[in-house]
């Protein structure tokens, strides 16, 4: 047996599990977006070709969707990546108390996706919430704001409360990559008489622009189908206004028992998510 | 050694599926274990009191409690995803008015029209077996009822020299006299609040504005009727009363559990609510207003007859692939006996479904207000009856919001409403 038929061998069990696990459903899902198939009717699928993608690309409810989850993403993964950086700086300076810093900077990363939520929820509340006292206190609003009662100002929550729960996260695979930076490169630039903003654009910033990839990377398919946050906050509303694609996805399969429609959804969502994924290792790799 | 331990534990591995198997096979003949899916249980723990008289009574069967998820739309996707994939260890459940339609069309379910006959269900509430019955067949057995009712401030009524109100249209020229006065007092006050946020509520809110004004969803033969003049009515004094800030400002957000929190501080002259809601106010360590409340029917429109409130209620189902369906409806009717149902009415103030209950003087002792529901229970309307029950209902609520909170017009919403329904389905 060569070395490389040896590979092979070892990998079968984990290309087996992931098969069964990852490949078998998604196609599993694919092949049900081509048929009626509802639970009203029972176990009764027809097949109907591409009328379930037509009816999608025809329903307005699924635009509404789609834009908000493409707002909500850019949002979201623009701003913590730009948090991120700025946080690993920081985090990266020599100074008394970093240890701490680095711990506290993880709280809201640590905390579960639904509490956060509900913690938010309530900071926002219009009836008791300490973001309307504080908005008040300080003059920003005359009355208490109901946050969440209109589209604009609960997407802004929305996306606040992500930012908040994941740029560390950001910080985090930053502040590996600062560390790998070897510090006799800096100095040498400084001899060279390059000063601070010259060395973080002709140095440090092309060294990170790998990990920024992989996190952006991370962030997009993680922030396009986000689901825990919305359901936590705002349950898709006011009015479906902040409804994302997982949401409404899930909401037509699991709520509607619409089989067929909902894997259409599904397969639209995890072919959009498919395309990021080629797009951002492409650019990657082309770094490497 | 260590080896030892090892073919040990194998062995076990192996035998151990066997030995459950076995065990299995053998209770068809001995005791049997019926899993039920169903409630969380009450502080009073009255559905434990109820399985241990049953087994009392049948020491041949046990019944597994199985608690299921606190909200509906939840409780449907556990059993839902279950019963589709052929689970056969649910036995029964506990399933609300609206799955009817979805779990009698899907096959998941049997009927139960021949081991709960109409000499049995001639005791229950008549709209309680409607509730049960889809095409032409009944298949639950009902255990509980619910209806929405108004809540109002006997103490500000009193004050402000008012009757309760019998039509929206006193009810909103009584509450924005108390709030305004109240606030130029400098109170805090609000006028009205029921269920907006969007959820299942809502659409309970609206079902019962649209029918308290002559209006309807979809009609007798099955037709979309929610684009009518009685609907735009009715809905556009709802809009106004928004507009009027007699609702709190963030009444799309409200649930049951969040504009109780006002009511009970005293800070809102009316409320719609479910009777439950009742329990809660008297109890002197979450309100304010403990004793302040009264309990009416609720108003009806300008173009309507009378007021009508949602049906609720809930019922158990016996699952197509349960092994043991004959000791299942043993306790099915159990469950739905007038004990157990007054145990349930005199620990939780749940609203029982059987008519003679709403007589029983130890009953009406606890919870005073009970006679007057049943009036109100038989004139309760069911929600949309459709296979297509979530998605009918979401829609219900999108486009009530959206004429609520000013982003479309009440004609608008209405008109998309028609649309959209009338597509359901396809």
């Amino acid at each position: 047996m060569t070395r490389k038929q040896m590979g092979y061998l070892f990998i079968t069990p984990t290309l087996l599990i992931f098969a069964l696990l990852a490949v078998y459903p998604v196609l599993k899902t694919i092949g049900l977006s081509f048929f009626e198939y509802r639970l009203q009717f029972g176990e009764a699928k027809s097949f109907i070709g591409f009328s379930n993608y037509y009816k999608l690309f025809s329903t307005p409810r699924f635009y509404a969707s789609l834009r908000f989850t493409i707002l909500f993403t850019i949002l979201t993964v623009t701003t913590e990546v730009g948090l991120g950086l700025l946080f690993a700086q920081f985090m990266n300076m020599n100074y008394k108390g970093r240890s701490f810093l680095r711990l506290v900077v993880l709280i809201p990363w640590a905390i579960p996706t639904i509490v956060s939520g509900f913690i938010w929820r309530f900071m926002v509340n219009d009836q008791y919430g300490i973001l309307n006292h504080i908005f008040e206190s300080v003059g920003i609003i005359d009355s208490f704001i109901p946050w969440l009662s209109q589209p604009a100002t609960a997407t802004a929550v929305l996306v606040t409360a992500d930012i908040w729960k994941t740029s560390p996260y950001i910080s985090l695979l930053v502040l590996a990559g600062l560390q790998n930076i070897q510090r006799s490169q800096l100095e040498a630039a400084s001899i060279d008489g390059a000063n601070a903003v010259q060395r973080y654009f002709s140095i440090i910033f092309p060294a990170l622009i790998p990990i920024l990839a992989t996190a952006t990377l991370f962030r997009l398919i993680q922030s396009f189908k986000v689901y825990t946050i919305i359901v936590a906050l705002t349950n898709g509303g006011p009015a479906n206004s902040t409804e994302s694609l997982t949401l409404y996805t899930l909401r037509t399969y699991f709520d509607a028992g619409n089989y067929g429609y909902g894997s259409a959804l599904a397969t639209v969502t995890f072919s959009s998510n498919g395309s990021h994924c080629t797009y951002v290792s492409a650019g990657n790799s082309k770094q490497d | 050694m260590k080896k030892h331990y090892f073919s040990t534990i194998l062995v076990l591995f192996l035998i151990l599926p066997f030995t459950i198997f076995a065990g299995g096979e053998q209770e068809a003949d001995g005791p049997v274990e019926l899993n039920w899916y169903a409630h969380a249980s009450t502080f009073n723990s009255t559905q434990e009191q109820i399985i241990e008289a049953f087994q009392e009574e049948n020491p041949n069967i046990s019944i597994n409690l199985i608690e299921l998820p606190e909200n509906t739309s939840d409780k449907l996707q556990a059993l839902l995803i279950a019963l589709r994939s052929g689970d056969d260890s649910i036995d029964f459940f506990n399933a609300d008015v609206t799955w009817t339609p979805l779990f009698a069309s899907s096959g998941l379910i049997d009927d139960v029209e021949k081991d709960f006959p109409a000499s049995e269900r001639s005791a229950f509430l008549p709209s309680t077996i409607d509730a049960a019955s889809y095409n032409g067949k009944v298949w639950g057995i009902p255990f509980r009822t619910d209806a929405g009712v108004l809540y109002y401030r006997k103490d500000l009524l009193n004050e402000y020299n008012k009757e309760v109100p019998e039509t929206w249209e006193e009810l909103k020229n009584t509450s924005l006299e108390i709030v305004t006065a109240e606030r130029e007092a400098g109170n805090e006050m609000y006028g009205m609040a029921g269920s907006m946020k969007q959820y299942e509520g809502l659409t309970c809110n609206a079902v019962e504005w649209f029918y308290s004004n002559g209006g309807t969803v979809i009609d007798d033969s099955g037709n979309i009727k929610i684009n009518t003049p009685e609907n735009k009515e009715i809905l556009a004094l709802i809009r106004e009363m928004v507009e009027l800030d007699l609702y709190p400002e963030g009444f799309s957000l409200t649930e049951a559990v969040m504009y109780g929190h006002l009511m009970f501080q005293g800070n809102q002259v009316f409320m719609r609510a479910w009777p439950k809601a009742y329990a809660l106010s008297m109890n002197d360590e979450s309100s304010n207003v403990a004793g302040k409340l009264g309990v009416s029917e609720l108003p009806r429109g300008k173009s309507g007859e009378m007021g009508h409130s949602t049906l609720g209620g809930w019922q158990l189902f016996v699952s197509k692939n349960s092994t043991h369906k004959a000791e299942a409806l043993k306790f099915m009717k159990f469950y739905a006996s007038e004990y157990a149902m007054k145990l349930h009415a005199l620990n939780d103030s749940y609203l029982p479904a059987r008519a003679a209950l709403y007589s029983d003087e130890e009953i009406l002792a606890a919870n005073p207000f009970f006679g007057m529901i049943e009036d109100i229970l038989a004139n309760a309307v069911p929600r949309p009856k459709t296979p297509f029950y979530a998605e009918t209902s979401s829609i219900i609520q999108v486009e009530v919001q959206k004429a609520l909170n000013g982003s479309k017009s009440v004609d608008q919403a209405l008109e998309d409403a028609q649309v959209a329904l009338e597509k359901v389905g396809e």
